[in-house]
């Protein structure tokens, strides 16, 4: 449990200056000061902001959740059987596996859909259709090797 | 695969809350395991087995496991 101790300490650390650093970047990119960016419509820009904002609350609610599971050993514990517990494992393999054939195939038939109509869309989801197919193809050739 | 998980339990006068925590697994896996929707790793059935101090054998029911 000691070891599993030190890694939350360590995933706090991380998220805290990861937390910092999105809110330092966010901050130049919307104030123009550093770097000159584009006007945007108000919805990309809404959307920035709301993204934005959702990280960093998901990101304190991590960082929240690990220092309450660090005060207690019984809450750590928790969160160890939480974080590992085989059947949830299970499930998000299969999850992953099967969500990310299925995103490839519907992307593929979304760039066949689209090159009736419009040309921008047939490439970028064709783009897509192929990076989700590569990087399919590379973990499963990755895992192949390695178990 | 069926189990004699919810007799051993009871026996012991245990919940599966319980039981999860002591087998380092959450309470839904042992729900599964016990509603015979999830097979238990090897490595979780000997930590059940040895739990209630019996033999995975003793625990686990493998009559309807297909035999190749």
């Amino acid at each position: 449990m000691e070891k599993f101790k030190a890694k939350v300490q360590k995933r706090v650390l991380i998220l805290s200056m990861t937390v910092l650093f999105i809110g330092v970047i966010y901050l130049i990119l919307i104030s123009g000061l550093v770097i000159d960016t584009p006007t945007v419509p108000d919805f990309i820009r809404g959307f920035n902001m709301g993204a934005f904002a959702g990280v960093e609350l998901i990101l304190v609610f991590f960082i929240v959740k690990y220092f309450v599971a660090m005060k207690k050993e019984d809450n750590l514990k928790k969160l160890y059987i939480e974080e590992n517990d085989e059947r949830s494992k299970l499930i998000l393999e299969k999850t992953g596996a099967f969500g990310m054939l299925v995103f490839t195939i519907l992307c593929a038939i979304g760039a066949i859909v689209a090159g009736f109509f419009d040309e921008t869309v047939f490439y970028t989801l064709l783009c897509v259709t192929a990076l989700s197919a590569i990087i399919r193809g590379a973990f499963k050739i990755y895992y192949h090797m390695k178990l | 695969m069926k189990t004699r998980i919810p007799e051993l339990r009871k026996q012991h006068k245990l919940s599966q809350e319980e039981l999860a925590y002591a087998v380092g697994v959450t309470r839904q896996t042992i729900t599964s395991l016990e509603c015979g929707k999830y097979t238990a790793s090897l490595v979780l059935a000997y930590k059940i087995a040895k739990y209630f101090g019996l033999t995975i054998e003793e625990v686990f029911d493998f009559s309807d496991v297909e035999e190749m």
